[in-house]
């Protein structure tokens, strides 16, 4: 707790000595620490909407677990079908011809 | 336009070795990654030619959507702006780094499940019908037409003007054959190569051109001191009887470096540029077809959203490329680009009306040692190639499968294939014949209109595709008549303003305020949200479109995987009947032909290949293989570890784009 609380000091009397300084173009704050206020203002409100995001989800948690397992198989569906098309020559690619067989039929008008 | 330009003394042609040699080193490279792209992917079908096989990786994805979408007109327009006015202007770049997140997060998943190529297809498989879908289409057509190819060719007409001397119907054609060659035979994929070419063409000359400006103006905090001492010294009108130039008119605003503006008496009001622009940006980025068929080409989701994030790193660049050197251009030479007297900007570029418009091709002539000339050139170029054949290959997908198929439902890929490169050809020809327009048009005037149409015609798109998206209850009847609403709003703006034209400083408009006193960024909110509420009117007062037609169509329902009714059923079922029916009759025809000469000719074979048409064409697909084409749906899932990097990728990006907002603010 004393570490946070020095840690405050330090910064209002980082902002009261800034203050005293500023004079780029008539401004209150000079611009870096506009920009820096902006972003600790917008990670807060990520923050905030992340907690929220958490919140809402334990609520439809049943729901949740039922998309999970369905994606799960879709991927594991989808890993079956590329392992099946691994490329002989080069590690980690795959054959071209598979892939755009199977979007043609996607794509079909 | 012509004659005052020729005359004034800095002609500077490209005629020493070092210019020549990298304007054709430059050529060399970008028609060789076009044909090496060429055999790269399958260019033979609807599939590989429009969506390049569906393999791209991240990298093409978000070096080709910036590039497609810095053209020229950031050039010059940009720069132009940013003499005039100031720093405001980049707003409308950094923007798009919020806005191309949305494309990348929200849309692009929901486009990617439906399975389609263009947008127009996308709303008809929502809404069901014909009428939307086609109004989407000619309106894009149209706004590509009247937008996004005359301010890149007007602005390309300016640079080639100022910096070269040449004529400038030899110069256009001639790059737009070379554009048109490479779209054409090539496709996507061989854009998106080249657009990667491009875009470290326009990057490296423009950092190098900044360099040399700031270098030339004495730092950045030098600029900062003199902007606003940047008065020219011919400031009195020669007729004070007829003309009394106010000082306002040629002096650099006090606000030159604020992003954020005056709500009321601002020229970019800060909640206009919040809202406005953000608004413009999402037709723009996640309803054009330009833009979203280069995420839909991409290998997977995952791809789509690390380009995104790639090109948004890259939109902050603009401000520093472009802006400013505008800026210094203005410091530099405030006789020419900040001239106010009407004759005496008539001597220097041509037009009365203002010359902030000559910013940057004046720095590129004046500052540039030879060599390095010859290197912005190839800038220019890649700019405006890039974004003309990006806009000529998706007006070219548009034509083809949201108009042709129309037209006539039995053709096959191979005619499809042949219609599209044809349409390439034909809107070269219609860009041509637009530049006489473009030079008639006073250059100060077109920049507004451009900005002005957009404004006006973009919110309701962009209206009904959000709410399409998200609001399920959203049907055909709510959507067609927010979409005519809209356009009629708009139409009662463009109509006024462009009769008595939008003025400038020293004689302002005679349009009454009540309908042009309105700023267009608050106009295209107005017009936002207006027709928000017009569509969920009706939609609510007329029936609701079942469940079972909207599975992933909808953002809420991108993950379903049931059985979706296509609403567009019946219009594709008679289409592939007809295709069934030619292809049946094709092979009556070839059955009794068959003793004939089996060979071609060499050179037949070689325009095939050219064209990227393969000899055989697949079979259309029957009854039974349409419904389990049906059944194998579209992946967008993603892998965990890499949806967790690139999530916290656009937190990062998001938090330096909000830096440099609060930096500038």
């Amino acid at each position: 707790m004393g570490k946070a609380v020095r840690a405050l000091y330090c910064l209002l009397l980082m902002l009261g000595v800034v203050t005293g300084q500023a004079g780029s173009a008539g401004r209150a704050l000079p611009n870096w620490l506009t920009g820096i206020i902006a972003v600790a203002v917008f990670l807060f409100l990520v923050f905030i909407t992340f907690l929220v995001n958490k919140a809402w989800c334990e609520d439809s948690s049943n729901s949740q677990v039922e998309k999970v397992t369905v994606t799960e198989n879709e991927y594991s569906m989808t890993i079956t079908n590329l392992e099946s098309v691994r490329s002989q020559e080069y590690d980690g690619a795959y054959e071209n011809v598979i892939i755009h067989k199977s979007e043609e039929n996607v794509t079909a008008m | 336009m012509n004659k005052s330009v020729e005359d004034s003394g800095n002609r500077v042609t490209i005629n020493n070795p070092a210019d020549i040699a990298v304007i054709i080193g430059y050529f060399v490279i970008v028609i060789g990654v076009g044909i090496w792209s060429m055999f790269k992917t399958n260019r033979g079908t609807v599939g590989g030619y429009f969506l390049a096989g569906r393999t791209m990786v991240w990298w093409p994805v978000g070096a080709s959507l910036f590039a497609s979408n810095i053209g020229s007109g950031h050039f010059v327009g940009l720069a132009g702006t940013g003499a005039a006015s100031g720093i405001a202007v980049g707003s409308f770049e950094w923007n798009a780094l919020f806005i191309v997140l949305l494309l990348g997060w929200l849309f692009v998943p929901v486009y990617l499940t439906a399975g389609v190529i263009t947008m127009p297809q996308y709303l008809k498989k929502r809404f069901g019908g014909t009428r939307i879908s086609l109004y989407l289409s000619v309106i894009s057509l149209f706004l590509y037409i009247f937008t996004k190819i005359s301010v890149d060719m007007f602005s390309g007409a300016v640079f080639i003007q100022q910096a070269l001397g040449w004529n400038i119907y030899i110069a256009v054609i001639a790059l737009l054959s070379i554009t048109a060659l490479y779209t054409v035979t090539g496709g996507l994929a061989a854009l998106m190569y080249t657009d990667t070419v491009q875009t470290f063409v326009i990057i490296a000359g423009a950092f190098v051109l900044m360099g040399f400006s700031f270098y030339e103006v004495g730092g950045y905090s030098a600029l900062l001191d003199k902007y606003s001492s940047a008065l020219p010294s011919i400031s009195l009108s020669p007729d004070l009887q007829r003309l009394n130039i106010s000082p306002h008119c040629y002096t650099p605003r006090e606000d030159a470096f604020h992003l954020l503006r005056d709500p009321v008496n601002g020229d970019l009001p800060w909640p206009g540029v919040l809202f406005g622009i953000a608004i413009v940006g999402g037709w723009y980025w996640c309803t054009d077809q330009v833009i979203v068929q280069r995420c839909l080409a991409a290998r997977s989701l995952t791809h789509v959203k690390a380009g995104c994030i790639l090109c948004g790193y890259l939109k902050l660049l603009p401000m520093f490329l472009m802006v400013f050197p505008g800026m210094i251009s203005r410091v530099l030479y405030p006789d020419e680009v900040g001239c106010v007297v009407p004759d005496e900007c008539k001597r220097v570029c041509g037009t009365e009306v203002g010359c902030s418009n000559i910013a940057y091709p004046k720095l590129v002539v004046s500052i540039m040692p030879s060599g390095l000339r010859g290197l912005m050139l190839a800038v220019m170029l890649a700019a405006l190639m890039s974004s003309l054949a990006s806009i000529f290959n998706s007006s070219s997908t548009l034509f083809t499968m949201d108009i042709w198929t129309r037209i006539r439902p039995q053709a096959r890929d191979r005619e499809l294939m042949i219609v599209g490169r044809i349409w390439v050809l034909c809107i070269v020809a219609i860009s041509i014949c637009w530049i006489p327009v473009v030079q008639a048009a006073q250059s100060g005037q077109l920049f507004d209109y451009i900005q002005s149409v957009t404004s006006y015609l973009a919110p309701p798109i962009a209206a009904v595709f959000f709410l399409a998206i998200f609001v399920k209850r959203v049907n055909e009847s709510g959507a067609f008549w927010g979409l005519t609403g809209g356009l009629v709003m708009g139409l009662c703006r463009i109509g006024p303003e462009f009769y008595f034209g939008s003025g400038s400083c020293l004689i302002p408009s005679k349009c009454p305020s009540l309908i042009c006193g309105v700023h267009y960024l608050y106009f295209a909110v107005l017009l936002f949200f207006c027709t928000g509420i017009l569509v969920l009117l009706v939609s609510y007062c007329t029936s609701p479109i079942d469940d079972k037609h909207l599975h992933r169509l909808v953002f809420s329902l991108r993950y379903s995987k049931e059985e979706r009714v296509d609403l567009d059923w019946e219009e594709e079922e008679r289409g592939r009947n007809a295709r069934r029916e030619a292809e049946e009759k094709n092979k009556a025809v070839c059955d009794e032909d068959k003793t004939g000469n089996g060979r071609k000719s060499g050179l037949s074979r070689l325009i095939a290949w050219f064209c990227g048409l393969s000899g055989s064409q697949a079979p259309e697909l029957t009854e039974e293989e349409v419904i389990e084409a049906a059944k194998e749906l579209p992946d967008i899932s993603e892998d965990p570890v890499w949806k967790h990097v690139v999530n916290a990728n656009a937190l990062i990006m998001m938090a330096v784009a909000v830096y440099c907002w609060g930096f500038y603010a």
